[in-house]
């Protein structure tokens, strides 16, 4: 069942049984108010009768100036006093002896009367208004009317008598029972308009959350862009803002799922290019070397020459991807070193590179401890100086100054060569990306040095910032945060 | 002599491709940038333009909208395998789409077959005193005319196409029984052997131990 259903059915349900148990109360009472009055006007007249008749015995007993009057009299007496009561609601007035009938002033409830002397002598209620004063009350339905009936035992001339007055209260039980059937009705026209109302605000109270549905409905679709509007009452509001929220999470974290494997259908087509360049000049020429017929002893040298120069390039490029692919998933071997050892090592491995290019390299180190994976870091610094060489021209200086400040450790490569224009600098770190492929490749770089370096940076907390400017130089450098890795 | 100009960015593949389209027996230039090439292409004419899609300057998918297609035809050559690349390729108006590394003959049969869809290339070929129509489908040694199977003529003339060049047996398999066909190297031999007999190239069609066969061009 739907909520806006249950809510609905709910409501009319309480709406209705509330208005119909208040009316019903009320009615009952007030009915139950009338029976009471009517009993009590019963009784007082009933007594009335009964004092009546023993004060015309008395008196017919003075006046004959008898010491006891005989049944037959007592009869006679009585008759006379049975006159009709006008004003009154008594409509049956009988005189018993034991069960038989001596005097009826009505005919019309002989039958009940005599069905109500029996069940009353059955039940016992004849012993208990036994005794001066003592009465019993019953109300008698004879299928078309209701009669209330009041039995008392009266003494005359020392004989007992039952007294039975009855009164028509019919009206009472019609008003009753019509104004039940009106409840009824008015119960049925009052649903039917709280039930249209009901809808109504039901249908609008819930309008947001319906809102709210279609639009959690298309965010799931993959609209993840989708918002839904902050409104309605505070419940609908905190759903919607943390539906919101929610959405806001996933477009977030798809999107730089997108992003990664963006980036990995990059990096995959553009090794796809580096291999194949190489291997596309490699397998070119050797298959020009197989199949031509004469080949002369200079093309022999020079397409053997290029295999060889393009077999090396596959070398560094594999040899850099595998170095690329082990950073990422490799356990680091973390150990506390003197940074200057480790400057020094590194600079001892390029002492070749830069004999050969004829750059000086000038290095200043502060005496400080680094805790770092020592032959990622002693890659990093490499790669960098590596880099600076390649940018400079014979003759010129490259500059590695190593200090430290506040904790911070700011080791930066500075040269004196081509530079890197503005707009570049955001893509030297992708991998594969050239500024100026035939001179990387004459070089023999694969575009793969920076990503490496930003990479190994990135494992250790460290930060590289590259700063350059065309034709003047560049300075890359790492800045290690020692206080953030105490923490 | 048909024309042909390289486009590549890389020098050995350059390289390479000069001295491939020199045994193929065409005269070609070389240019490493897309912008100078559009201007080589308007100011001289061309036969064919051998096009890498990735190039300074401009990249191979905008040189190619400014060459007209009607005087030149355009080979992409290209590191790019995805589908995609190759079908715009195409619908730009080139003419193949080869993906690096390519071997060298496969290129040379390329270059053959769009050139002669071109009308570029002779239909009639000489060699010695045998007569190949391409057109006609006939064989002539001397005057007479000599009866090959259709397998035994294409084989031929991609010998005559290919002259000076070792053609190993898996490449005369995939160029005339198509790369689909599994069958063994022998039908390669046996039929090399029909036409040795047939057209008198005994001494010509020389086997190449552990390769293949090759023709010796004819000096003149």
């Amino acid at each position: 069942m739907k909520l806006w259903q249950k809510i609905f059915l709910c409501s009319l349900a309480l709406v209705i049984l509330a208005i119909d148990v208040t009316s019903v109360l009320l009615l009952s009472n007030s009915h139950r108010l009338t029976v009471m009055r009517e009993e009590q006007n019963a009784v007082s007249e009933h007594k009335y009768l009964s004092a009546m008749l023993k004060d015309n015995v008395i008196f017919e007993r003075l006046r004959q100036n008898k010491v006891l009057l005989s049944p037959e009299e007592v009869i006679e007496v009585t008759q006379s006093a049975f006159d009709p009561q006008s004003g009154s609601r008594t409509v049956g007035l009988s005189l018993y002896t034991g069960q038989r009938r001596l005097l009826s002033y009505n005919g019309r409830t002989e039958q009940l009367e005599v069905s109500i002397l029996q069940s009353a002598s059955q039940s016992g209620v004849l012993n208990q208004v036994q005794g001066l004063g003592g009465y019993a009350l019953e109300i008698v339905d004879d299928g078309s009317a209701s009669y209330l009936v009041v039995i008392s035992q009266i003494m005359l001339e020392n004989q007992p008598y039952y007294l039975m007055t009855s009164s028509d209260v019919t009206e009472i039980y019609t008003l009753y029972s019509q104004q039940l059937n009106y409840i009824l009705v008015m119960s049925i026209i009052c649903a039917t308009v709280i039930a249209s109302v009901l809808l109504v605000v039901v249908w609008l109270l819930l309008l947001p959350l319906r809102r709210i549905n279609e639009g959690t409905q298309q965010i799931a679709r993959g609209n993840y862009s989708r918002r839904l509007p902050e409104t309605g009452s505070t419940e609908f509001l905190q759903l919607s803002r943390n539906m919101n929220e929610m959405a806001q999470a996933i477009e977030q974290n798809v999107q730089e799922l997108e992003s990664v494997a963006q980036d990995r259908s990059t990096f995959i087509a553009n090794l796809a290019h580096e291999m194949k360049t190489p291997l596309t000049s490699i397998l070119g020429f050797g298959d020009l070397l197989r199949i031509k017929r004469t080949v002369s002893d200079k093309e022999r040298q020079e397409y053997a020459g290029i295999i060889v120069e393009e077999t090396k390039r596959l070398k560094t490029l594999s040899g850099k991807l595998m170095e690329l692919i082990t950073v990422g998933s490799t356990q680091l071997d973390w150990q506390t070193l003197p940074l200057t050892g480790l400057m020094e090592e590194v600079g001892q491995t390029l002492q070749i590179a830069l004999s050969k290019s004829g750059v000086t390299l000038n290095m200043r180190v502060c005496k400080t401890e680094v805790t770092v994976d020592k032959e990622l870091f002693k890659s990093l610094i490499y790669n960098l100086i590596d880099n600076a060489i390649k940018a400079s021209k014979a003759g010129q200086e490259i500059e590695v100054l190593a200090e430290e400040e506040n904790g911070v450790l700011t080791i930066s490569v500075k040269d004196q060569g081509i530079g890197i224009a503005k707009e570049e600098l955001p893509k030297i770190t992708q991998p594969f990306y050239m500024i100026d492929k035939s001179r990387t490749r004459k070089a023999g770089g694969a575009g793969l040095g920076l990503a490496l370096c930003a990479e190994i940076a990135k494992l250790h907390g460290a930060k590289l910032r590259i700063e350059s400017e065309p034709r003047k130089g560049t300075c890359a450098s790492v800045i290690f945060d020692k206080r953030e890795e105490m923490r | 002599m048909a024309k042909i100009l390289i486009v590549e960015d890389d020098v050995n593949i350059a390289k390479m491709l000069e001295a491939t389209l020199s045994i193929g027996g065409y005269d070609s230039q070389r240019c490493d940038n897309g912008r100078r090439a559009v201007d080589m292409v308007t100011a001289q004419t061309f036969d064919l333009v051998l096009l890498d899609v990735m190039l300074p300057d401009m990249d191979g998918f905008q040189v190619i909208k400014a060459i007209d297609k009607e005087k030149t035809a355009v080979i992409f050559l290209t590191a790019l395998q995805d589908v995609m690349d190759k079908v715009k390729g195409l619908k730009l108006g080139a003419e193949d789409y080869i993906v690096k590394p390519f071997e060298t003959v496969e290129l040379l049969a390329r270059i053959e077959v769009v050139l002669r869809r071109k009308h570029k290339s002779t239909n009639v070929i000489h060699y010695g005193d045998i007569t190949m129509n391409m057109n006609e489908h006939t064989v002539k040694k001397g005057e007479d005319y000599v009866s090959l199977t259709p397998k035994e003529f294409d084989i031929l003339a991609f010998f005559l196409q290919n002259q000076d060049i070792a053609l190993t047996r898996e490449r005369l398999l995939a160029t005339v029984w198509g790369y689909e066909f599994v069958g063994e190297t022998r039908t390669v031999d046996i039929h090399v052997q029909q036409i040795r007999k047939k057209m008198g190239l005994h001494q010509k069609l020389v086997t190449i131990p552990k390769l293949g066969y090759r023709l010796e061009r004819i000096s003149e």
